[in-house]
């Protein structure tokens, strides 16, 4: 994952990744995570400093892989 | 190959001084030969540099015919040059001019992963067209490399209305319509006043720009404009006027847009831009914004080919 140098949204931004790996691996509930991660986009989106960010540092993808596999936890 | 050419320029001075006269036919001889010599070494380099950076027979063919009879320094001065000549090759007039390879070097030299799209894009640009596009594409990596090398826009800062300016009421309606309602007040000082409420109708469209070749637009990003607004600073200080931090300058951009999807209702919020500032850089903002606080009401944005923006170069 590339860091974007904000050493405040980058610690957050990886203990978010981090944990969400933990419950993808785990097979653990996955509901609260998947708020964790749309509230930290939305952190992000609504600010015009932020709001490019996840696009411009490659989260998006990322994002999108950990939700698709959250998204299976909650439904099993 | 410098040593052989001021030999010949001594022997010249020397012919001039000692018999008042122009080389004689015996020294014209030797300069002859001396720059057929140089003219060979040169070659040599130059093939030297090809092979560097595998150019392929074509590219060696237009490289060798161009610089053959040239100085050769602006490649080892600086790192990128040949890319840079590559990167301009769809114009045989500007890939040869020394202020277009340094600069585009020093582009390259910051951005090595853009060379394919600089090129392709290079190549897609009108013939007259084509300088604007590289005077731009300097322009806005320049403004980054002076105040904002790290592309996270951490210096920017938006300088537009007070929250406690806002009535109550508003922004217990912003906070109602929007999905992330802990987060409305962030989005307050980026407008320059209070702002409006619309109600859109179904279909009802809206639009951003993104640097040409970026990722899409977040998905929850709730900074739109309409296509009026879009269409009066094109030609008139865009980025100034829409207040863009400076990672979202580009030479030309990508037009996104969303519409209202069938059975919603949704408000906007509409405000005048407030000024910027990014470690020294400042925009004016004044263009107008409209804040989508709800996308999940909204289409999912499509990129819009026929709407690409190319700004004029007025800096």
């Amino acid at each position: 994952m590339r860091h974007c140098g904000i050493v405040e949204i980058d610690k957050e931004n990886k203990a978010i990744i981090k944990e969400a790996k933990q419950v993808v691996f785990k097979n653990g509930d996955a509901k609260e995570i998947l708020k964790k991660i749309e509230d930290f986009r939305m952190k992000l989106a609504y600010n015009k400093a932020t709001e490019s960010l996840e696009s411009n540092f490659g989260w998006t993808k990322i994002y999108a892989t950990l939700i698709d596999s959250l998204s299976k936890n909650t439904k099993t | 190959m410098i040593n052989k050419i001021l030999l010949s320029a001594i022997l010249i001075s020397f012919s001039i001084v000692v018999r008042g006269n122009f080389p004689s036919i015996e020294n014209s001889h030797l300069v002859k030969s001396i720059y057929s010599d140089s003219l060979k070494n040169n070659e040599d380099s130059l093939t030297y540099l090809a092979n560097t950076y595998s150019l392929d027979s074509a590219e060696l063919k237009a490289f060798l015919s161009d610089f053959r009879s040239k100085q050769l320094a602006i490649f080892y001065e600086q790192k990128s040059t040949v890319a840079a000549w590559r990167v301009c090759i769809a114009d045989d007039s500007l890939r040869t001019q020394n202020i277009v390879l340094q600069k585009t070097a020093k582009f390259l030299h910051r951005n090595q992963h853009k060379s394919e799209y600089l090129k392709n894009e290079f190549q897609n640009t009108s013939k007259g067209q084509r300088s604007i596009f590289l005077l731009r594409t300097w322009w806005a990596d320049s403004l980054k490399s002076n105040f904002d090398s790290l592309g996270n826009s951490s210096g920017f800062r938006t300088w537009g209305i007070d929250i406690k300016e806002i009535k109550k009421s508003l922004l217990d309606d912003m906070k109602a319509e929007a999905s992330a309602p802990q987060f409305v007040e962030s989005l307050i000082n980026s407008g320059k006043n209070v702002p409006k409420k619309i109600i859109p109708n179904v279909g009802y469209a809206l639009y951003k720009i993104i640097p040409k070749g970026n990722p899409p637009p977040s998905p929850f990003t709730p900074f739109w404009t309409k296509i009026e607004d879009l269409q009066t600073v094109v030609s008139n200080d865009l980025e100034d006027k829409f207040g863009l931090p400076i990672v979202s300058h580009s030479a030309k951009y990508d037009v996104y847009k969303i519409q209202l999807k069938e059975g919603k209702k949704a408000i906007l919020f509409e405000s005048e831009i407030a000024p910027t500032t990014e470690n020294g850089y400042k925009t004016n903002g004044g263009s107008t914004q409209t804040l989508v606080l709800d996308r999940a009401k909204w289409t999912f944005p499509v990129l819009i080919n026929e709407l690409e923006i190319f700004p004029p170069f007025k800096k």
